[in-house]
């Protein structure tokens, strides 16, 4: 599996488990961290196009 | 768009070129965070991601008040079952999934019990009422 396949489909299982009421603290930590760096990624991208 | 809709395709599909785009399968922080968090929804219970809820409200009847058969592999509430002149009946309610035979482990010892469910009925009625689970 490519590294962007692994990525979105952590994402989306991250999302789905989230959702739901019997998620544990290990998977809302992830999610949450891994949300925050792509969030962080994404917006430097737009940081460099934009300068 | 991933946290509102997490299985639609567009927002796989958005969610795929924005990664791309910001080049961020290079960082190896990110592709821990997301091994570890492949890891943890792994490690959840299968039947606890696959729950199907039924919420009933208020069922007033005339004259009777019949709320029968439902099922739901998550939990089932209802909220006053009120019948006017004639019955208010709760029967057939089952909530949570279908009990399994508990792995027994090598020791002999039965594992604990990894799903749960709530049922919640209130049965009113002016004049009889039977309430049954």
């Amino acid at each position: 599996m490519d590294p962007i396949s692994a990525i979105v489909g952590a994402l989306v299982a991250g999302a789905s488990a989230a959702a739901t009421d019997v998620a544990s603290k290990a998977v809302k930590d992830a999610y949450d961290g891994l949300k925050a760096l792509i969030l962080t990624a994404v917006q430097a991208q737009g940081r460099c196009r934009d300068g | 768009m991933v946290d509102e809709v997490p299985e639609s395709p567009a927002a796989r599909e958005a969610l795929t070129g924005a990664l791309k785009e910001s080049k961020v399968d290079k960082d190896p922080d990110v592709l821990k965070f997301a091994e570890a968090l492949t890891t943890a929804v792994k490690d959840l219970a299968p039947d606890k991601l696959h729950r199907a809820n039924i919420k009933v409200g208020d069922v007033d009847g005339y004259p009777d008040a019949i709320v029968h058969g439902l099922k739901a592999t998550g939990n089932v509430e209802a909220g006053n079952v009120t019948a006017r002149t004639g019955d208010a009946v709760v029967s057939d309610v089952t909530a949570g999934a279908p009990r399994q035979k508990k792995p027994v482990t090598e020791c002999g010892e039965r594992s604990p019990a990894v799903s749960y469910a709530v049922v919640s009925v209130i049965a009113r009625a002016c004049c009889r009422q039977h309430a049954s689970r």
